[in-house]
């Protein structure tokens, strides 16, 4: 981490490292025409994933935690994205994707949504839309589970004095388990926050590269190119050191945060 | 009244089938529609409307694949680094988080948010000095670089989960022992680790599964095909002129059924083990 920093501070050149520049490389990434646009993809993806994935896994946790016929055999399939490999997802999502012969416009077009194709990851926003998806696909079950621990929590007669009082589905939806999640969704939407801050990689990488035309460049996927594809080593250390300060700033708050509770719980 | 409960039950029931079967089939969609494809051939792979069936069970992508790109190799290297940074990790990560676990000094809680920190920072600031770092250790395209990265990676995820893990073992039993006359290299091999043993198959196979999958590291520090693990040799099919799908996919399918019967087997310790940590945090 320090190896990073000291490098942030060099000149770019291939191989060795430049001459000192002080915060020269930083003035350049700030002022960058790139840099707000990237930030921008960067902000927009994380709210993407925290939103969808919190909606999406609230509603799995809930639909699992009741009892029907087929219960565990659902669950199990419910966390299989999470076991599939980052890569291996990228490429099936990129084949339904495809312009020509995929079969999401298939389906799209069979069920009468819409008449044109789409074109999912070569136009923009469309690709950071679809990728943001596939991204919600792969992540959302860590949502699930964790709500799904976060409602067992949930003490039973709290449901049932609010049913003998009247309540209907949505009120006690409203009224008892959302505020009995709080505590697991400040400690999910920190987590989501972090990691799709900093990992956001593998798929913009594979399926779009950032593109097309930047569309889909976030500065994750920008320091990379920076430092192994243009061999501005400098520069992606600078992208790099902004990136860990700002995740930073959201580890001490989710620190904080687990901290405070522990204080509480002892 | 009885006849609109009734009614309003039913719709209930309507609504949560029909949303879980909405939620079922596009969770599955998406391996269904990879082993089909990697099932097909030639023209029948390239039609559009697409079959939704497979029209052969020739799995000719299956053959082609393991003819003619070392996909063997690939998995095997990537068996090899991700097993072999898992134990490196866990006998490192062991000892470490007994520490945090058992023993009182100065600083301690400071020590354990530091290792929680790291576990946080982004892959990518490490991976420039890490190659910088290679290139002049000259552990650029080997596995054991791979290794090293994979062992650093996963060593605090390590220290953190069986840190929880320790904690939740009872010290009382260990005072059993130590009065017996103990030591505590015998407590910790004898007594503790049997004990947390589920927490630690759990902890070692997210470790795998984390090194099964890493890319950005395999990508960058890694050249040549032999040296390739499954990551980097499934990316590598994209950007060819023609993309064979079958054989991607065939590949893809070889590549995800390992952590997929690995966690299926796991299910229960690992969720059981995540959902008690975001309880308690």
């Amino acid at each position: 981490m320090a190896h990073a920093i000291f490098i942030s501070v060099h000149a770019d050149s291939i191989g060795s490292i430049g001459r000192f520049v002080g915060i020269e490389q930083y003035e350049g990434v700030l002022s960058s025409s790139y840099f707000p646009r990237v930030m921008r993809t960067s902000v927009l993806w994380i709210v993407g994933n925290v939103v969808f994935v919190w909606i999406v896994g609230l509603g799995t946790a809930l639909m699992l935690d009741r009892n029907f016929p087929g219960r565990p055999l659902a669950r199990a399939m419910v966390i299989l994205p999470w076991a599939i490999p980052y890569v291996a997802a990228g490429l099936i999502w990129g084949w339904m994707f495809d312009y020509e012969f995929g079969v999401l416009n298939y389906l799209i077009q069979s069920a009468g949504i819409s008449n044109d194709k789409i074109n999912f990851i070569l136009a923009c926003p469309d690709a950071l839309i679809s990728l943001t998806g596939v991204s919600i696909w792969k992540l959302f079950p860590l949502g699930t589970v964790m709500f799904l621990a976060g409602l067992q929590t949930i003490p039973l007669e709290y449901y049932e004095a609010a049913r003998v009082d009247g309540a209907g589905p949505i009120q006690c939806l409203w009224h008892i388990t959302l505020p009995g999640l709080r505590n697991v969704t400040i400690m999910l939407t920190l987590l989501i926050t972090i990691w799709t801050f900093g990992r956001a990689f593998t798929i913009i990488f594979l399926l779009t590269e950032g593109g097309p035309a930047g569309c889909t460049e976030n500065v994750v996927i920008r320091s990379y190119l920076e430092a192994f594809k243009f061999f501005h080593l400098g520069t992606a250390s600078a992208i790099g050191v902004i990136v860990l300060a700002i995740s930073l700033i959201f580890s001490i708050a989710f620190l904080a945060y687990a901290y405070r509770r522990e204080a509480k719980s002892d | 009244m009885i006849k609109t409960y009734a009614l309003k039950r039913t719709f209930w029931e309507i609504a949560f089938y029909t949303s879980l079967l909405v939620l079922l089939a596009s969770v599955v969609f998406p391996f269904f529609w990879m082993v089909k494809t990697s099932l097909e051939t030639g023209r029948s792979l390239f039609s559009y409307p697409p079959h939704l069936l497979p029209q052969s069970y020739a799995a000719e992508g299956y053959r082609t694949v393991l003819d003619q790109t070392p996909v063997g190799l690939w998995m095997w290297n990537s068996f090899v680094v991700a097993f072999v940074s898992t134990i490196m990790a866990l006998a490192a990560g062991v000892s470490g988080a007994y520490g945090l676990s058992r023993f009182r000094y100065r600083g301690k809680r400071m020590l354990a948010l530091v290792i929680l920190t790291t576990q946080m920072m982004p892959p990518l600031v490490l991976i420039i000095p890490i190659y910088a770092i290679f290139i002049r250790l000259g552990l650029t395209n080997s596995l054991f670089g791979l290794i090293l990265g994979n062992f650093a990676f996963s060593l605090p995820v390590v220290i953190w989960m069986m840190k929880s893990i320790f904690d939740s073992i009872p010290f009382e039993i260990e005072e059993a022992a130590r009065v017996d006359g103990a030591s505590w290299l015998y407590i910790l091999t004898r007594i503790t680790v049997p004990i947390g043993l589920p927490g630690l198959v759990a902890t070692g196979i997210f470790t795998f599964l984390n090194g099964w999958d890493e890319f950005m590291l395999a990508r960058t520090i890694v050249t040549t095909t032999d040296k390739w693990v499954g990551t980097v040799g499934l990316a590598s099919f994209i950007g060819q002129y023609v993309t064979p799908w079958d054989q991607i996919l065939a590949a893809a399918t070889i590549f995800t059924l390992p952590p997929v019967i690995l966690f299926l087997t796991v299910q229960k310790y690992f969720i059981a083990g995540l959902g008690a940590g975001a309880v308690k945090g």
